[in-house]
């Protein structure tokens, strides 16, 4: 599955992708929704 | 005595009618006058009869008078007996009123021969009851609150109208009770009245001077040769006046107050009707005087009361007995906050907030126990400045109160000035603050703990793995110890912020207290979606000072800068912070885009309970300044060119 995860705190968000990855997923990372939605495009 | 010409009566009724004290008189049908008594002739102050004998009886009386005795007349021709009251003068002038009664007397054939005429001198009964009407004039004019110059010189003008030739006059007894002060004298010469004016009394001072010196009356038939008008012989003479009469005007409580004075331009001394006269004269005199000294003693009362009203500063209230205003009173009308219209009329728990309206009912409620006054203290914030007051309530007029209200918001603020020194109040403040950021701080607290809690799960993850990443697993262990060190600087910040002490100062980088602040009110400043940027210079800022003490200026320098960002929008809510080295100090700016500062408050923003924030104490600002000042250095407030605010700390720069 591709997952996005989108945090303002970087810790957060390493420790989240960590997991997330460890389980199987694909996951693209956003520091808020501006970057998210930027991405999206 | 002349002989009758036909005696119509018994030898009797002659006797009785010679001994009469009444006028008797005869006439015919003509109305000529046939028979005149004895007592008739010494009334009418005649030699004898003939002088009235064979005139008009009716010609004696003028005008209504007359006409009263003609109605008289005719009558009794038509034999009915009549009577009137008529007004005539005797023959040496002599004003009487006299009874009358016409009886008609029939011949033996029973027609109307004569008429009997009885006349009764009621002078004296006329004058003693008009007097009594004078004197109820006067006591009226009194009790209606008639001037005292109009009372004393209605007084003279009754006695005067009621004694032939006579002058009166009333002189006064100054407060000092040695000189004569004007009273009333309306007949007296004006140079007469101007002359005595001021006089002392004494044992010789003329009648009136005499009297009030000796207390008792003082009776002189002559002026010439009575040694009491030595001084004054020549001023009696120059004005006619012979005799002069003076009784004491006393008060209630025998005090001489006047005199009351009778002049004559004859010697002569006087009657028991004129003394009589002269008494009523000098006590009605004595109440109105005593009246009118009550009255301007009360008016000399409530001038006093009134100019101690004015003195005081103090704002004063009267309250009916269910917490009504009624009245006030203020010396600036402008420390009522509120215009009078706002609450005269309105009960004080309807115009005070509940907090202060509690208060002032159970002072109430207390003095209407005790009867003693009750002190309250209460404050009230009708702008950006907190007011501080002291209110006395006692109760006054029976059920109403009087509540006398001080402003002690000096006081206060010294008080406050001194508490703020002391580091219990900083500390207060300190734990306030970090209250009210206390939502902030958890997110700050739970991030590390989110993150060290996610990062343990990776882990329990990657060692299910075959092979294991051992390289991974390392990465991940070493966020967890970051994440708790993290947490543990939040807590240490927060256990500093919260201890009670400091005090101790130590040699500092300005810039970590800048750091540990910024991070701390993060989550704070994200929330209230204000944006930070800093401009810190890479080299060490260092001060001699204590880290929470310059922590909490900073904290409170950047919440009132985001408060004051709350109104305006969000792509305008910048946070700059500035640091760096000028002239031998550590500057410290921190910049809003805020509504800014009244350009006359910019000095009293510092000042304690001045605040222009929503739920603040006013007390941030004043703290600051107290600690910055304890570092030695300064902290201003300006108004930036295009909006907002500027806060500059300035602190000494440690070893320069």
């Amino acid at each position: 599955m591709k997952l996005a995860v989108v945090d303002d705190d970087a810790d957060v968000r390493t420790a989240i992708n960590r997991l997330l990855r460890a389980l199987g997923h694909e996951v693209s990372l956003f520091a808020s929704a501006e970057e998210f939605t930027v991405a999206r495009r | 005595m002349t002989p009758m010409t036909q005696p119509p009566f018994e030898h009797l009724g002659r006797h009785l009618i010679e001994a009469s004290s009444d006028c008797v008189k005869l006439l015919d049908l003509d109305g000529r006058v046939v028979y005149l008594n004895a007592a008739g002739i010494e009334l009418l102050d005649l030699c004898g009869s003939q002088d009235l004998l064979g005139r008009s009886w009716l010609a004696l009386w003028e005008g209504e008078h007359q006409a009263a005795a003609r109605q008289a007349v005719n009558r009794a021709k038509v034999g009915q007996r009549a009577s009137f009251e008529g007004f005539c003068r005797t023959a040496a002038g002599v004003a009487k009123w006299w009874d009358v009664v016409v009886t008609p007397i029939t011949n033996d054939s029973g027609a109307i021969a004569q008429l009997l005429i009885v006349s009764r001198d009621i002078t004296e009964r006329r004058r003693d009851a008009d007097f009594r009407a004078g004197q109820h004039a006067v006591l009226e004019m009194i009790a209606t609150g008639a001037s005292l110059d109009a009372v004393l010189t209605r007084v003279v003008r009754l006695v005067e109208d009621h004694s032939d030739g006579m002058l009166c006059s009333i002189v006064l007894l100054d407060e000092d009770g040695i000189h004569l002060r004007r009273g009333a004298a309306p007949s007296l010469p004006e140079a007469y009245n101007a002359a005595i004016e001021g006089a002392p009394i004494g044992p010789r001072a003329g009648s009136c001077g005499t009297a009030m010196y000796l207390g008792r009356q003082v009776i002189v038939t002559d002026v010439l040769v009575d040694p009491v008008w030595e001084a004054y012989r020549a001023l009696a003479v120059a004005h006619g006046f012979r005799a002069c009469w003076s009784t004491p005007i006393m008060s209630s409580q025998k005090k001489v107050l006047g005199s009351f004075a009778m002049y004559y331009s004859q010697p002569r001394a006087p009657v028991p009707a004129e003394l009589r006269m002269v008494d009523i004269a000098a006590n009605i005199s004595g109440i109105a005087i005593e009246h009118q000294q009550a009255q301007e003693a009360l008016r000399h009362s409530e001038e006093r009361n009134r100019a101690i009203l004015r003195a005081i500063p103090d704002l004063m209230f009267i309250l009916s007995a269910d917490g009504v205003y009624l009245d006030y009173y203020a010396q600036d009308p402008s420390s009522l906050l509120v215009p009078p219209d706002h609450f005269l009329g309105k009960a004080f728990s309807e115009v005070l907030p509940p907090a202060v309206a509690g208060p002032i009912a159970d002072a109430m409620a207390g003095t209407l126990v005790s009867g003693e006054p009750e002190r309250i203290e209460f404050s009230l914030e009708p702008g950006h400045v907190r007011q501080f007051y002291e209110a006395f309530v006692v109760r006054c007029d029976g059920d109403k109160f009087l509540s006398i209200v001080r402003d002690i918001t000096d006081r206060k603020r010294a008080e406050m000035d001194a508490a703020i020194q002391s580091r219990e109040l900083a500390h207060l403040s300190r734990v306030t603050t970090l209250g009210e950021l206390s939502g902030a701080i958890a997110h700050e607290l739970s991030q590390p703990m989110a993150a060290i809690l996610i990062n343990a799960q990776a882990a329990r993850r990657l060692l299910s793995r075959d092979p294991v990443d051992l390289n991974e697993l390392r990465e991940v262990l070493d966020d967890i110890i970051a994440n708790d060190k993290r947490a543990g600087a939040v807590i240490e910040r927060l256990r500093a912020l919260l201890k009670k002490g400091g005090g101790t100062f130590e040699p500092l980088d300005l810039n970590d207290v800048v750091n540990d602040v910024l991070a701390l009110t993060r989550s704070e400043l994200l929330a209230r979606r204000v944006s930070v940027r800093t401009h810190l210079p890479s080299s060490a800022l260092p001060v001699l000072g204590d880290r929470v003490q310059l922590q909490q200026v900073l904290l409170n320098l950047v919440l009132n800068a985001c408060e004051s960002m709350s109104v305006v929008d969000v792509d305008e809510r910048l946070l700059t912070v500035t640091t760096g080295i000028e002239n031998g100090f550590v500057s410290m700016a921190v910049a809003d885009r805020g509504v800014g500062i009244p350009d006359d408050q910019l000095t009293a923003v510092f000042e304690p309970f001045v605040t222009f924030r929503e739920r603040g104490l006013g007390l941030g600002l004043a703290i600051s300044r107290s600690i910055v000042i304890a570092h030695g250095g300064q902290i201003e407030a300006r108004n930036n060119i295009d909006r907002g605010a500027t806060f500059t700390c300035a602190l000494p720069l440690r070893g320069a």
